[in-house]
């Protein structure tokens, strides 16, 4: 039994003659679609390809214009082509090769309210379950890449040129030397080396972590201002000043120079007063050339 | 219970509506719309309240009517959803949800079918006077929702944003409301909401 459907709007008809596979069954093969248009002496007639071309392409046409407030040319080469040709003006072209009795392409243009009414009725058709179930509409927002790939390497490229320019222009300039301040210096100056020959190696001046009190602290300043001011009685001509590490007991363990040599360390009592045992403090004594003595802590 | 129930159907009725607008590909990211969609949505509703007098008020009784209670529950809420169009005066820097989303698409789309006739006798006219090249200001019908939409969109759009500028220019913008008045032609379509829906997500809001 022959089915009949007919989509009827004021400016576009479509009708489509297809069966059932069974009684009472829905549209389910077409045999010949007809649609009627304004501008259109006869109608165009075609099979499932007509109308699969002329849905697809009136729906994506559709969405551009939705999406862009103007419509953009769809498959422009393809069988059923869109495009607009003025504002609010779209021209259809639909190749012969869809028609049944075509020899030459169908082109018309169509306004905005005509091409609604032909896309309404396909909607239509499609959205009724009792015709063609396999023809349906499927539209999934998709959302564009904003940027392109080309467009994204861009910043990141010019970034990397950058980079590796200004590498390139900080190697020429010669890194600078790096010369430590000379109160951190470990070696003793030669001239009290030579002076005390007997001296035993600089230990390692490892900053006394020292767990003492603060009133240990000052007891062992005293301690030490003491014993170094009692010995020392040879005048000076330059200040000198030592860092100077004390035992427990407040005596002399060792001591580093902390001026330039000036050739008189000799004259001080620091190498007399020297006594082996463990640093627990770093003081500061600086030898004043009037013959007075500073100790502070270091 | 007895009274529970057709709230309850209703609820669910608009929930399967919702569903019915697919989410899109590539997922969003927190599901959270770009600016641009509430945008649109904002200027076509805005295009229906320049056709339509009572077109403001009937938004709250569509969602009513859609069973949306769930997702816009009062007059606040949908002032707030339109507020998250960047062009605004009254920008919030909101993000709509799809959800939110959905449901001004599903309000927009009703209150364009309840205007199909005249949307549809409106567009006839701007393409019989387009023929014979005369203005459409020769057309009270057309006159009076181009003039009511310029108001309404210079009341409430910031026009000293660049981008707007253009729109100080009355031509300009009775294009712009002409644009959208061929867009809510499309939604007054069987799949209106569908198309409407996946457009959204592509292009510019003006």
């Amino acid at each position: 039994m022959t089915l009949v459907r007919e989509y009827r709007l004021p400016h576009c008809t479509l009708i489509l003659e297809g069966f059932a596979t069974q009684a009472g069954g829905a549209l389910a093969v077409l045999i010949q679609v007809e649609c009627y248009l304004p501008g259109l002496e006869q109608p165009m007639r075609g099979g499932s390809a007509l109308l699969e071309g002329l849905s697809s392409t009136v729906s994506e046409y559709v969405q551009t214009f939705l999406s862009y407030r103007e419509p953009r040319p769809v498959h422009p080469a393809g069988p059923v082509a869109l495009e607009p040709v003025a504002p609010h003006h779209h021209r259809l072209r639909v190749h012969p090769e869809l028609l049944q009795d075509g020899r030459e392409p169908v082109q018309l243009d169509l306004t905005t309210i005509q091409l609604f009414d032909l896309l309404e009725a396909c909607d239509q058709g499609m959205s009724d379950p009792q015709t063609l179930p396999n023809w349906q509409l499927h539209l999934v927002p998709h959302i564009p890449r904003t940027v392109k790939l080309s467009q994204q390497a861009l910043p990141a490229g010019v970034g990397l040129a950058t980079l590796s320019a200004a590498a390139v222009a900080l190697a020429l300039i010669p890194a600078p030397k790096i010369e430590p301040p000379r109160e951190l210096r470990e070696t003793r100056t030669t001239p009290s080396a030579t002076a005390s020959p007997t001296a035993t190696p600089t230990p390692s001046p490892t900053p006394a972590a020292s767990p003492l009190s603060t009133t240990d602290i000052n007891r062992l300043l005293i301690r030490l201002h003491e014993a170094i001011d009692t010995a020392w009685k040879e005048p000076i001509s330059q200040d000198m000043s030592f860092r100077v590490q004390v035992n427990a007991q407040g005596q002399v363990v060792n001591f580093i120079p902390l001026h330039s040599p000036t050739g008189e360390e000799q004259r001080l009592p620091l190498e007399q007063l020297r006594q082996p045992g463990q640093p627990v403090a770093d003081f500061l004594v600086v030898f004043r050339r009037s013959g007075a003595l500073e100790v502070g802590p270091y | 219970m007895m009274t529970q129930s057709p709230t309850t159907d209703q609820a669910t009725e608009g929930a399967l509506a919702l569903q019915l607008l697919p989410d899109p590909e590539p997922p969003l990211a927190q599901g959270l719309c770009p600016p641009t969609v509430a945008g649109k949505l904002d200027v076509l509703l805005l295009a229906i309240e320049a056709l339509d007098f009572t077109g403001a008020e009937l938004m709250l009784l569509v969602v009513k009517e859609l069973a949306l209670l769930g997702v816009i529950p009062n007059r606040v809420t949908l002032w707030q959803l339109r507020a998250a169009n960047p062009w605004r005066r009254a920008y919030n820097r909101r993000l709509l949800t799809l959800n939110q989303a959905r449901a001004l698409v599903l309000v927009l789309v009703y209150l364009a079918k309840r205007l199909t006739i005249l949307i549809r006798q409106l567009l006839l006219a701007a393409e019989q006077l387009q023929q014979h090249g005369v203005d459409l200001s020769h057309h009270p019908r057309l006159d009076d929702y181009c003039q009511r939409f310029r108001t309404h969109f210079r009341k409430r759009m910031n026009l000293r944003r660049e981008r707007l500028q253009i729109y100080r220019d009355d031509d300009r913008l009775n294009l712009l409301a002409m644009d959208l008045l061929h867009q809510l032609l499309f939604c007054t379509g069987t799949c209106g909401a569908q198309r409407l829906w996946a457009s959204l997500f592509c292009g510019d809001v003006l």
